[in-house]
């Protein structure tokens, strides 16, 4: 797993409330890009894998945050900003990648961490670790 | 605690309008059953709507939520399944609409 620091800063205001406005170029059959039932596609990969590391950690770090002792956003927030994600970031990242990429955006949208912070962070591990 | 509208057995039409296909913004019901009939198989109780919950609110008063079974053959054009298979999904009732042919089936409050 690996992302550039480019690659995760994107974060921008998210909508306040829903826009109660069909999007423009509206056709009748929109959908967003999560809403895949039904649509064609390739044949379901069944073969079991290990998780990564970094994986593991993703998950244990989502976790957390979500614990109710601490509750720093919930499952609903957490799926909105998945959802929310730019098409061509959505599309390139797998699974735990949007996981980490969600965290993020969620961290900075409640005001726990700036940007800045997590980007100045990823800058000095990448200078320390290569 | 919100009343529930519809009883077992209701029929039901999920919601299809252009403002449900907004690509932000958290929904819980697929596009693929929007538009489509169904009836209602049970009410799981009322829950805090998570379409709500997703912008930080409270998602409050609960909403009930119903399992609506539908048949695959309405759902799919040339499903090649048996005609008795069928799909069931949890659905907030705001994305529900009568079909007015339920029995039992109570009028929504004022």
């Amino acid at each position: 797993m690996s992302l550039s620091t480019h690659e995760s800063n994107f974060c921008s205001p998210l909508p306040a409330d829903f826009a109660d406005q069909p999007p423009a170029g509206y056709n009748g059959t929109m959908r967003a890009m999560h809403d895949m039932g039904g649509l064609p596609a390739g044949a379901v990969e069944r073969e079991e894998h290990d998780s990564s590391f970094a994986e593991r950690r993703v998950d244990a770090l989502m976790s957390l945050l979500m614990a109710p002792d601490r509750a720093i956003f919930n499952v609903d927030e957490m799926r909105r900003t998945i959802e929310n994600l730019p098409r061509e970031i959505y599309e390139r990242h797998d699974y735990y990648e949007r996981w980490l990429l969600t965290i993020e955006r969620l961290l900075v949208e409640k005001g726990v961490l700036t940007r800045a912070e997590i980007d100045s962070q990823i800058a000095a591990m990448e200078r320390d670790h290569g | 605690m919100a009343e529930p509208r519809f009883a077992v057995g209701a029929r039901v039409q999920v919601r299809h309008l252009p403002e449900d296909f907004r690509t932000e913004g958290h929904m819980r019901t697929p596009g693929y059953v929007r538009g489509q009939q169904g009836w209602v198989e049970r009410c799981h109780g009322s829950f805090p709507d998570p379409e709500q919950r997703a912008y930080g609110r409270d998602g409050l008063p609960a909403k009930p939520l119903y399992l609506v079974r539908f048949r695959q053959t309405d759902l799919w054009p040339g499903y090649g399944g048996v005609a008795a298979d069928s799909l069931a999904l949890d659905i907030f009732e705001h994305w529900l609409e009568s079909m007015g042919l339920g029995p039992g089936e109570t009028a929504r409050g004022a």
